[in-house]
């Protein structure tokens, strides 16, 4: 069974452990259709079009002809690319990490598919200052902490460990 | 006596932002209170003035909008009566002789009894708390009813007792009707939606023509149709009975386009307890279990002292879509439910820390029933309160959720807490405000408070290279506290105000600091909102968990839900997607969701295009308060992403949906030159062509019906005769056509083709009229008409053609 895509996508053959020959077909895009090798790194930068298909195909005979595979495709989504589906082709059913190739399909729509963000920072914290929670202590509205709305009566002694930690230094006994 | 009306009144509906009514001028509100009055406003209704009818007005759907007029069913203002009253004039009046005695000897009737089961009969502004406080109450006691019926004929009492929803969905507010009629579900994966309970509608349709629906009459009619026509035959316009599975298949969720629901009949089961268990864990944990309907999630017995285990009925991962554990995962909290014997469901907490029994039940006082319904208000017993129509009971819909220790707080809507009690917000603000403050001082955080749950164990400079910036951040949290004490705000101002004072700096390393605490409140509040509990209850009592006291909370919200199969990888990818969406727009955009993704697992329906259309069906629903920024562009996005040929989710048809012909028919069927005779759009829309005269009588049409493909697109061919054909030395021929039982807008043409192949095309001519042509050569004349009709770019066509003996 082909595999239907609707809108534009990029595609990669990312896996492929040689048992035949494979190639790829796409039919019914906008201007792409046709026949791409299913060597591993093989990428298509864009295959658009309202409805196109996508067939991973071997050849038992050397080349001469060629035999679709039996695929399955999983949709996922990674940090990198956000949505993707990976086809996998193999001539029987299997596994997908058993496959004998997979092509990655990333979604090309950014209304849809954004371009993940990738965090810059880390909120991590070495395991060690892990503490255990204090004993819980009853709070009423009269001993609940006294929150200052300028907060200017906690900040000045803070304010003065800043350099500190522009410093790399560790930000105790402030 | 005139039908109550207002002209020119704002109508809004509940969850939209107050202050701002959705329609700020409807030309026309109309208040019926019987099926006379739906049928003398359907009748009379003027050329262009179109209907829609509207319930509680709790949808969040474009679908509730009308045209023009709107026909209220149960007036949110409580000006006006309901249409709320139970009925006994057809069940159980009108039943048939042979389906009673199948009753009386509980013999299994395939979609009617399968187990034993009562039916009810109610006008269509009935709303859900009202009908299972009814149905708790039972109807024993009311000579008009089927189990005082049952008693008097065949002796059997079997019926006297108390009744229940087989399923809800997750509150009671809606009428039972509108929940039904846009496909509303419960969590129950093991029994299909509350559409599916309906064994019979009443539906006026426009032009004031009334069908009475059922299944198709095997061995067993439900109703004797003569005496349904007895009791409504003889008014103004003519009443109908529809004895037909697919049609009734297409009633069951019908989005208000077939009419306006008189009343409806539903099947019900012996009253029983719930037990309700929430455990919480990661999304990241769970999903891969999703699929599998063997797996954990799914099977968990219920272990019992005496009698074998009781089998899992109910799953609902409810997800924080803030992250936690540096973005790495989302907690997610498991509730799963168990079926229990009513008298295995503790007693309710005795006064004073509980309710007494209620007074119509004083010996049974099982837990949540005294909480969630409560004393009979109306008596006698068979008095009700003009109002509603219906006996008023003194807790139904007027309480918080039922909770064992009364604290109310076991909804997954992340900030229902924050609406119930004033003090919460602040409480957990104040929480996070002294645990950074610790930080700063020791750097190390204390296991199990909201900073800790927002971080993740690593090596590395980490969160204390954000220290100065959550210092300077702690100033804004105290303002925002004195603010959240002293200004009056609602909870989703206020959270609004939160998020852009820690996510709206230009600073990158103070917007991630502020992320770091924003996404320690959320985990904060999450926790005290779902914190592990297991319980039992009435049914009612644990399916509706809303909370009837909030008044800030549930307005201005966003919310949809996509439908998927279970074992759909779409699914995982489709919620994996959303929380990403989340991470980005805090980092991005510092915006950020108040609200939760709640996955619900259910049944298949029967309903011709019901969402719930597999064996094992997902309803993710996506929610937010609309005052927060980022919970609109959250709901929008999931809204989009379900939209996608790639991902082809379905989306509820009583939330955020607006989905084109085109999307519709993807996903229902029914595109141009498909033939398949059993796709779920083609059978809805022929059920419309019979009760509407194939869309002439479009009086139920809306703008959301005509954009979602809800309408008539199959022109058909009436009648084309010839009136007078060539005689003699006359070679005139006269033709007649009638095809006004097609949608306006169908555009009519006729081709005349010679015996010699010329064509004469006669285009723009109307539904029905007459024509003559001189067939004035000898041999066939063909005479074609043709019907053409174009909806959303989607033009079809039909035609039909007669020869002509020419002279």
């Amino acid at each position: 069974m082909t595999v239907s895509f609707y809108g534009k996508w990029s595609l990669e053959v990312v896996a492929n452990v040689n048992e035949f020959p494979q190639r790829l077909r796409i039919t019914g895009s906008a201007a792409s259709d046709g026949v791409v090798s299913g060597a591993v790194g093989t990428i298509v930068a864009s295959i658009d079009g309202a409805a196109w298909k996508l067939s991973l195909e071997r050849s038992e005979d050397g080349g001469v002809t060629w035999i679709e595979n039996i695929e399955n495709a999983l949709p996922s989504v990674t940090p990198l690319d956000g949505w993707i589906v990976t086809v996998y082709g193999d001539d029987g059913i299997v596994l997908p990490v058993d496959a004998d190739i997979s092509v990655k399909l990333v979604y090309l729509n950014p209304v849809v598919n954004p371009p993940p963000y990738h965090p810059i920072y880390s909120f991590t914290l070495p395991p060690q200052d892990f503490r255990p929670p204090s004993p819980v202590r009853r709070e009423c509205e009269c001993c609940r902490p006294k929150i200052c709305s300028c907060g200017q009566s906690r900040l000045p002694p803070r304010l003065s460990a800043l350099t500190a930690v522009a410093a790399g230094r560790k930000l105790t006994h402030l | 006596m005139p039908i109550p009306q207002m002209l020119f009144a704002p109508w809004t509906r509940k969850h939209d932002k107050p202050g701002f009514p959705q329609i700020p001028l409807a030309a026309s509100v109309m208040f019926p209170q019987s099926l006379q009055d739906l049928i003398e406003i359907c009748a009379n209704r003027a050329p262009g003035q179109r209907l829609h009818a509207a319930g509680s007005h709790w949808a969040l759907s474009p679908a509730a909008i009308s045209d023009h007029t709107f026909i209220e069913t149960h007036d949110p203002n409580n000006f006006f009566p309901a249409m709320g009253r139970t009925l006994y004039n057809v069940v159980p009046a009108c039943l048939s002789d042979k389906f009673l005695t199948h009753l009386d000897a509980a013999t299994s009737i395939p979609s009617l009894t399968e187990a034993p089961t009562y039916f009810w009969h109610f006008e269509s502004g009935k709303r859900i708390f009202q009908l299972y406080a009814e149905l708790d109450e039972g109807d024993a006691a009311n000579p008009n009813s089927l189990a005082a019926l049952m008693t008097s004929r065949f002796g059997n009492s079997r019926f006297n007792g108390s009744w229940a929803f087989s399923t809800l969905g997750g509150a009671g507010g809606q009428t039972v009707v509108g929940a039904l009629s846009t496909g509303t579900h419960g969590g129950d994966f093991d029994r299909p939606p509350i559409a599916d309970a309906v064994v019979a509608l009443h539906i006026v349709a426009d032009g004031g023509d009334h069908y009475w629906i059922e299944r198709s009459n095997k061995d067993v009619p439900f109703t004797d149709e003569a005496k349904l026509h007895a009791l409504f035959d003889g008014g103004p316009t003519k009443f109908h009975v529809i004895y037909n599975d697919d049609v009734l298949r297409a009633a069951r969720i019908q989005v208000g386009r077939f009419g306006a629901v008189y009343s409806a009949v539903i099947k019900v089961e012996p009253q029983y307890g719930l037990q309700s268990e929430l455990k919480n864990t990661t999304w990241e944990a769970v999903r891969g279990d999703i699929a599998n309907p063997n797996s954990p999630l799914f099977i968990q017995p219920l272990h019992v002292a005496s009698g074998p285990d009781i089998p899992q009925r109910f799953l609902q991962i409810a997800i924080n879509p803030i992250p936690m554990n540096n973005g790495n995962s989302h907690i997610a909290s498991i509730t799963r439910h168990w079926r229990l014997p009513l008298n295995s469901v503790p007693p309710s907490p005795p006064a004073p820390l509980g309710f007494p029994p209620v007074n119509w039940s004083p010996f049974a006082n099982p837990a949540g029933r005294p909480e969630r319904v409560g004393d009979r208000l109306t008596q006698p017993l068979t008095a009700v309160d003009p109002l509603i129509n219906a006996p008023r009971y003194a807790q139904a819909g007027v309480n918080i959720a039922f909770s064992p220790d009364e604290s109310g707080r076991r909804s997954f809507n992340l900030f229902d807490a924050a609406c119930a009690d004033a003090n919460f917000m602040d409480g957990v603000v104040s929480g996070i405000y002294t645990e950074i403050d610790n930080f700063l001082s020791s750097n190390s955080v204390a296991i199990g408070g909201g900073l800790a749950a927002a971080i993740a164990s690593g090596l590395g400079p980490g969160i204390i290279a954000l220290a100065p910036w959550l210092l300077l951040l702690l100033p804004f949290l105290a303002l925002f506290l004195n603010s959240l004490r002293n200004d009056g705000s609602t909870v989703g101002q206020a959270l609004n105000n939160l998020r852009q004072g820690l996510l709206s700096s230009s600073d990158p390393n103070q917007r991630a600091a502020g992320i770091l605490i924003w996404r320690a409140i959320a985990a904060k509040v999450w926790e005290s909102q779902n914190s592990e509990q297991t319980y039992a209850a009435i049914s009612y009592a644990v399916m509706d968990a809303h909370n009837y006291t909030d008044i800030s909370c549930a307005v201005n919200v966003r919310s949809t839900e996509v439908f998927f199969e279970a074992t759909d990888p779409a699914l995982i990818a489709f919620v994996d997607r959303l929380l990403q969406f989340e991470i980005t727009q805090e980092f991005q955009s510092g915006f950020s969701v108040a609200g939760y993704i709640s996955l619900r697992f259910c049944g298949q329906t029967d309903a011709a295009i019901g969402q719930e259309a597999f064996p094992r069906t997902v309803a993710v629903e996506c929610s937010g308060l609309a005052d927060e920024m980022g919970s609109t562009q959250f709901v929008d996005f999931a809204v989009a992403l379900a939209q996608d040929p790639n991902i082809k989710g379905r989306l509820h048809w009583g939330q955020q949906n607006n989905s084109t012909q085109q999307q519709i028919e993807f996903r229902f069927g029914d595109a141009p030159f498909s033939s398949n005779p059993t796709d779920g759009l083609r059978i809805w829309r022929e059920t419309l062509s019979l009760l509407t005269k194939n869309g002439a009588l479009d009086g139920f049409s809306s703008a959301f019906t005509r954009h979602a493909g809800l309408e008539i697109v199959q022109p058909i061919v009436g009648t084309l005769v010839v009136s007078a054909p060539p005689s003699g030395s006359n070679p005139n021929c006269s033709l007649q056509w009638n095809c006004t039982d097609n949608p306006p807008g169908t555009i009519v043409s006729l081709d005349i083709l010679s015996p010699s192949m010329a064509v004469t095309p006669h285009n723009g001519l109307p539904l029905a009229g007459t024509m003559t042509f001189v067939a004035n050569e000898s041999g066939p004349w063909i005479a074609t008409l043709r019907l053409s009709l174009t909806r959303n770019g989607e033009t079809r066509d039909a035609a039909t053609a007669l020869s002509i003996a020419g002279i």
